[in-house]
């Protein structure tokens, strides 16, 4: 019952309320004005009762006092007419019964009930209600004497139908109450209902519709009426914080999507130059193999490659390099036709398909153009710089017909150019397909030529100048290949700085020094210094150091005799870790020189801050040091400032004795070069050593 | 002893209770009459000239035998509205004096507000008819006493009266309706 009233709308609660009170009330009011009614029917009907018992007993004193029982049937039975009466008894004086007359017709229905009203004892007028009967005693009284005692027995035969009446009074009063309130409740429960009903009809529109716009309409100032202005409120700021929100959405989604086109421009497009990338290359690469099929004729795959652009990188720097690349990408953009395609693969490699290719003049025509275009003079950061670029290029579908096999051949051929002289174009042949053969078995056999020492130490001594002296060697590595033969670090040594096998080159080398300073020490070589140059791959982490401290201490060697070459391009990509690495290597005790001094840009601003110990002058100075004066002058100022620093000066490179001499006049300190020793093996050097001291 | 001997044993025995029976019932009777004649005074009333002078209310009575004698005795000074009732014996058989006697029994005839008048008396009454008051209440047991204004009779062995209310109405009395609806006879 609860429950469904829980669960009864507001509407049907109001009436059911309404009702519930009206049906109380009503019952309440009905059963007082019952009572009132019953009880002033029953004071009635006693008064009544008793005005006639009044008027019989003053009516019988006379037959009481002379025994006439006669007429007091006869007085008694004109009182039947009441149908009320049941029986008149009259008691003496002495209460004993004189009189008694009995309505025939009641003696036959319940005699019992009689028997007993007239059995009752007597006194002063009373009531007595027993049963629905009414007993009134009443003194006969004459001459202000009492003679006797008149009782009447009396039944009130109205007041069933008085309760009767009252009943059906009251459950029509109730009735027509309910029915009443019901109908009145139906009609004014809305003046309450009707705002909480429309401000729950808002909320359910605003919860199906999510239109937070609407608004509830506020019928009155009460608790109802607030709770609307409430609730306007409430959606006013959601709709605020909504519109706020769309509007952010819009925003993120707006920035989602401009994200989402750049990752995708990127993942499909190289992020410095904006050139399609790898990725989106292949999808091309595919969609010419399509087009080629489609029209029955060639495309053609270029990969290009920036002629010394390392080396501009390194002297320039990687930001200076990278413009240079954006230069150059568009510089090709501008050269190739609408249809054709140019890539970045990575570094200074670049891809261009050239689609419809009818025939090798139009290709050579367009490789002429693409070779004089990226020729001519760049102009980056105010600074005139100049490259050139290697092509190879293989064509669709003479030299493959996947990506793959086209792109390798085209590798190919770009590396034959490289080799060629570099700034020009070759078309894949397949005899170019040796290259590669070579390139992949020198990479293969590294490691097998360090488990078997197939690799070699050669020795270039450095003599100081004055003293005639062997100071120390710089060690160079050759490769005694055992199929190709005698391998100089030209042959082998770019092909290990494309992969990082340079690294593991440079650690067996290093260890192949520090075990002939070891052998060395108890020979008269003991003194001198063994130079070993290390790629600058070396320089990004600290394992470099971890190798020398360890294999110094195996080998227990002096530090001092160990020198490390290292160029300013070491220190270009990440200066800082380089330069720590540098310290690191420096505070192990070994020697640190800086090679090919003079080729950088920044050397001077190394010579500061690095812990070098001495400077090896680039052979480029040295050349024509006996003819240009300005390389003298030069020479002279490099001389100069290391002697300021304290540093040693090496001169590479010295072929002849006039070389020799003005470096001599020019105060250099050391010299190194053909003009004593080519380098040559530990043997021969020891043997030429051994005659070079001799003779001093 | 035989069946025979028993009844009449136990008819005289019987007919030894019917005096005894008669004697009851004749003492009831008596009772009742000398009660009725108190009764009477409740419902009758004198003129008003009478009333005033009336000091008390004097119930006559004579030639009445004992028990009606001891019945009177037990209303006499009783209450009658105002007035308190007194009964007087009038004793016409009196063995002292007859002039004597006569003559108090005239001077008291002439106070009597109520006269009852037994068999014994209604000669002795109708002698002295012309002496009894106007306003008297003549109570008589027999019908041929003159100027009676009620008849007390027996009738189905019971205490019956009779008013005669044309003689009451000629002797200024005025007798209560209920008085009269309990009379046998009905005033015209």
């Amino acid at each position: 019952m609860r429950k469904l009233f829980l669960n009864a709308s507001i509407r049907d609660k109001i009436i059911i309320i309404t009702c519930l009170i009206s049906f109380t009330v009503s019952l309440m009011m009905t059963v007082v004005l019952a009572f009132q009614e019953y009880y002033r029917a029953q004071q009635n009907f006693y008064k009544r009762i008793t005005l006639e018992a009044q008027i019989i007993s003053d009516n019988i004193g006379s037959a009481v006092l002379f025994n006439d029982r006669d007429t007091l049937a006869e007085t008694s039975k004109s009182f039947f007419q009441d149908r009320s009466i049941l029986s008149v008894s009259v008691f003496d004086e002495e209460g004993v019964l004189f009189f008694e007359s009995i309505r025939e017709e009641r003696l036959n229905d319940n005699p019992a009930v009689l028997k007993d009203a007239s059995s009752r004892s007597r006194g002063n007028l009373h009531l007595e209600t027993k049963e629905s009967i009414t007993l009134v005693d009443k003194g006969i009284v004459v001459d202000e004497e009492r003679v006797g005692t008149l009782q009447i027995s009396a039944i009130n035969y109205q007041l069933d139908s008085i309760i009767h009446n009252i009943f059906t009074t009251m459950a029509w009063n109730i009735v027509l109450s309910v029915v009443l309130a019901s109908i009145l409740a139906a009609f004014l429960q809305k003046l309450i209902s009707a705002p909480i009903l429309n401000l729950y009809k808002t909320s359910k529109l605003v919860a199906k519709t999510q239109d937070y716009s609407v608004r509830a309409r506020q019928h009155s100032q009460d608790e109802v009426g607030s709770l609307a202005s409430m609730f306007n409120q409430m959606l006013e700021k959601v709709e605020q914080r909504d519109e706020k929100l769309e509007k952010l959405v819009e925003q993120r989604t707006f920035e989602l999507e401009k994200l989402a086109e750049e990752f995708k421009h990127r993942a499909f497009h190289d992020s410095l130059t904006g050139l399609p990338n790898r990725a989106l290359l292949s999808e091309r690469f595919d969609l010419a193999i399509e087009h080629a099929k489609r029209r029955q004729n060639k495309f053609a795959c270029l990969l290009l490659d920036l002629d010394n652009f390392k080396t501009i990188n390194d002297n320039k720097g990687h930001s200076y390099g990278d413009q240079l690349l954006i230069e150059v990408a568009n510089r090709l953009k501008n050269t190739i036709r609408r249809e054709d395609l140019v890539a970045r693969l990575g570094g200074d490699e670049f891809v261009i398909l050239l689609s419809d290719i009818e025939g090798t003049e139009g290709l050579y025509s367009l490789l002429e153009k693409i070779i004089e275009a990226v020729g001519k003079e760049f102009y980056v950061n105010n600074e005139v710089v100049r490259t050139g670029v290697s092509i190879g290029a293989s064509l669709f579908p003479d030299h493959g017909s996947t990506m793959n096999s086209i792109k390798r051949k085209a590798d190919v051929a770009m590396y034959r150019a490289k080799d060629g002289g570099k700034n020009c174009f070759y078309i894949y042949t397949p005899d170019m397909q040796e290259d590669v053969r070579y390139r992949l078995m020198i990479q293969n056999d590294l490691e097998t030529a360090i488990q078997e020492e197939q690799l070699l130490l050669y020795f270039q001594p450095k003599i100081h100048n004055k003293a005639k002296l062997i100071k120390g060697c710089e060690v160079l590595v050759r490769w005694e290949h055992p199929k190709e033969g005698f391998l100089s670090p030209g042959e082998f040594i770019p092909y290990m700085e494309e992969s990082s096998q340079i690294i593991s080159l440079d650690y067996y080398v290093v260890k192949k020094a520090c075990e002939t300073i070891k052998r060395w020490q108890s020979s008269e070589l003991s003194e001198i210094s063994l130079a070993v140059n290390l790629s600058g791959r070396h320089f990004t982490n600290y394992r470099i150091v971890d190798k020398i401290k360890g294999l110094i201490d195996d080998f227990f060697i002096n530090p001092g005799l160990l020198e490390i070459e290292i160029t300013e391009a070491v220190l270009i990509e990440d200066p800082e870790v380089a330069q720590s690495v540098v310290s690191a290597l420096k505070r192990l005790g070994v020697r640190l020189s800086l090679d090919d001094f003079g080729t950088g840009y920044s050397s001077l601003n190394y010579l500061r801050t690095l812990p070098i110990d001495c400077i090896k002058l680039d052979q480029s100075f040295i050349h024509s040091v006996d003819v240009n004066e300005q390389d003298k002058r030069l020479i002279k100022g490099v001389v100069s400032l290391g002697k300021g620093l304290g540093l040693e000066l090496v001169a590479e490179g010295v072929e002849t004795a006039s070389q020799l001499n003005i470096l001599e006049s020019l105060g250099c300190d050391y010299v190194q070069g053909y003009y004593f020793l080519k380098p040559v093996s530990e043997k021969e050097f020891i043997q030429w050593y051994e005659k070079y001291t001799r003779r001093m | 002893m035989s069946s025979k001997f028993l009844a009449r044993f136990f008819v005289i025995l019987f007919l030894s209770y019917i005096p005894a029976l008669n004697a009851a019932e004749i003492q009831k009777t008596e009772a009742l009459k000398v009660a009725y004649l108190y009764y009477f005074s409740k419902f009758i009333s004198w003129p008003e000239e009478v009333q005033s002078e009336m000091e008390s209310l004097n119930l006559c009575a004579g030639e009445v035998n004992e028990n009606i004698r001891f019945q009177l005795g037990t209303i006499d000074g009783k209450k009658v509205g105002q007035k308190t009732l007194h009964v007087v014996y009038l004793e016409p058989d009196d063995d002292s004096h007859y002039a004597d006697r006569e003559d108090k029994n005239e001077s008291v005839i002439e106070r009597c507000n109520i006269l009852f008048v037994s068999n014994n008396m209604i000669d002795w009454y109708h002698e002295r008819l012309a002496r009894v008051p106007e306003h008297a209440l003549v109570v008589a047991e027999s019908e041929s006493v003159a100027r009676r204004v009620i008849l007390l009779h027996r009738s189905d062995n019971k205490l019956k009266f009779e008013i005669d209310n044309d003689i009451a109405i000629q002797k200024g009395l005025k007798i209560s309706s209920k008085l009269l609806k309990l009379s046998q006879e009905k005033s015209r």
